[in-house]
């Protein structure tokens, strides 16, 4: 019998409390706790905290330098006509920046060397030149672009980038203990052989002024070489 | 006994050809761009795709695309182009646009944006050619500066005049003052000093010889910025060559107009 009333007790307070708990209002502490909620301060940040905080670590990533590739040395070889003095031998060494896309900045040093009567070919003279005299110094300082860029193929699975390209600058020739200014022009075509090398195939003519025989007159100087560069 | 000899052999065999499946799947992704990953710079593609093309131009054809969200590698750069590989070893050559609609590992994306001429921490320097008239005959140039702020560029420069009766060959090192960097078009102001050598030549009457002078100049001109890292230039000088000598031409001041071209590295 005790036990029953116990058992009857015991529900009886469990759904008291349990009705008391769904009457919020009716209890003090629980005004307070709302007001404090609706307040402005620090308790506020503190409720409205994440439990738990999440740990952000972002992934460092050691990024390799990207290699730039804009200088490119070209060695060429080819035929140098001096006017009225003959055709010669010539080796060239270039070095270009490529500024833009198409656009590029060059600059180039050559020798070459003139056979021994070519003085006495071309003035009649009796004393010809002597070994350095003969001697041909040529430099030029360019801009280039490339007017065609495209392809060509080689089989029917290689194919090459190529580029037809036009220069136009300034230089000097040196010889016959002589200098003359020489503003050039020339066009050239290129075959990227690779990522790092380059096939060349140029014509350039640098244009001087010359009193050879006493009246000043235009002389026309073509080279034609043919070259290998290398991308740096 | 042969046939458990067989049957232990060919059990030998099974086992030899079990092993080497594994083998061969190992050596799967043992590809050129595993292997060289951590070399060149990975990223992924963000944007909608990249371009292959097959050289460093916009007039060359596009021959393959890859997709957004596969992983590619920036071997090295030319200009304004990418030499770029995909997971499949493909390589061609994609546009500085695209590549920046690609990301690191971390999130972030490379930092390719064009640099400025004004920009001298990126490009401290400058190099050009140019010609003009120095008295009465053509005068070359070739110069190289170093720019400490903007404004401010430390010039050096190696000139030649060719002519007839001799050569004038100049080395010269001096500033160059831009008050304004920002205009398109801009002046500047320059001054500097240098060793003139002049030699003989043909038609110089004398005995064949060098002479050495020492030169100061200063000078204005125009700088045209046609592009980030590109400009021509106008230019005006007046120079001073000390110790005049009878044997030549005694130019004590000479006047120079010349025009050129510089760019930015």
């Amino acid at each position: 019998m005790e036990s029953r009333l116990r058992v009857l007790l015991l529900i009886v307070i469990s759904v008291g409390l349990g009705g008391c708990a769904h009457l919020p209002h009716l209890w003090p502490f629980h005004r307070h706790a709302k007001t404090t909620q609706a307040g402005p301060g620090p308790t506020s940040a503190t409720d409205t905290a994440p439990i738990v905080e999440p740990e952000i670590v972002r992934q460092q990533v050691k990024v390799p330098r990207i290699r730039n590739s804009n200088v490119e040395i070209t060695a060429s070889a080819g035929l140098l006509n001096i006017e009225q003095y003959g055709t010669y031998p010539t080796v060239d060494i270039r070095g270009a920046y490529h500024i833009k896309e198409r656009f590029f900045a060059e600059g180039s040093v050559g020798i070459s060397k003139l056979r021994a009567t070519s003085y006495v070919d071309a003035t009649g003279a009796v004393q010809p030149f002597t070994s350095n005299q003969r001697r041909v110094y040529d430099y030029s300082l360019d801009l280039g672009y490339d007017v065609l860029p495209g392809e060509a193929f080689f089989g029917r699975k290689k194919s090459f980038a190529t580029a037809v390209y036009v220069v136009a600058g300034m230089g000097a020739l040196h010889y016959g203990n002589d200098s003359f200014y020489a503003p050039n022009v020339g066009i050239g075509y290129r075959v990227l052989l690779s990522d790092r090398f380059a096939a060349h195939i140029d014509v350039r003519d640098s244009v001087t002024q010359r009193t050879l025989t006493g009246a000043k007159h235009i002389t026309n100087n073509v080279e034609s070489t043919i070259g290998l560069s290398v991308y740096f | 006994m042969r046939s458990v000899i067989g049957r232990l052999f060919a059990l030998g065999l099974l086992s030899i050809g079990l092993c080497a499946v594994p083998t061969a799947s190992r050596s799967e992704p043992n590809r050129l761009f595993d292997r060289e990953a951590g070399r060149y710079v990975e990223v992924t593609v963000v944007g909608p795709y990249l371009e292959f093309h097959t050289g460093a131009g916009r007039r060359y054809p596009v021959f393959h695309v890859v997709p957004r969200g596969e992983r590619v590698q920036i071997l090295f750069r030319r200009t304004d182009w990418f030499k770029v590989r995909d997971e499949r070893d493909r390589e061609g050559w994609v546009r500085r646009e695209e590549v920046e609609q690609t990301q690191l590992a971390n999130g972030e994306s490379l930092p390719l944006e064009d640099p400025d001429r004004r920009e001298v921490d990126v490009l401290p320097w400058i190099a050009g050619a140019s010609t003009g008239r120095l008295g009465h005959s053509w005068n070359n140039a070739a110069f190289i500066g170093y720019s400490v702020s903007s404004r401010l560029t430390f010039m050096l420069e190696g000139d030649q005049q060719p002519t007839r009766s001799y050569d004038r060959f100049m080395l010269l090192g001096g500033v160059q003052y831009t008050p304004r960097p920002d205009w398109r078009i801009t002046p500047f102001l320059e001054v500097g000093t240098g060793l003139a050598r002049i030699t003989a030549n043909a038609a110089y009457a004398g005995e064949p010889a060098a002479v050495r002078r020492s030169v100061g100049y200063y000078g204005a001109g125009l700088r045209w910025a046609v592009s980030n890292r590109f400009e021509f230039r106008l230019q005006e000088r007046s120079y001073l060559l000390s110790h005049p000598s009878s044997l030549y031409t005694p130019n004590e001041a000479l006047n120079e107009w010349k025009a050129g071209f510089a760019f930015y590295f």
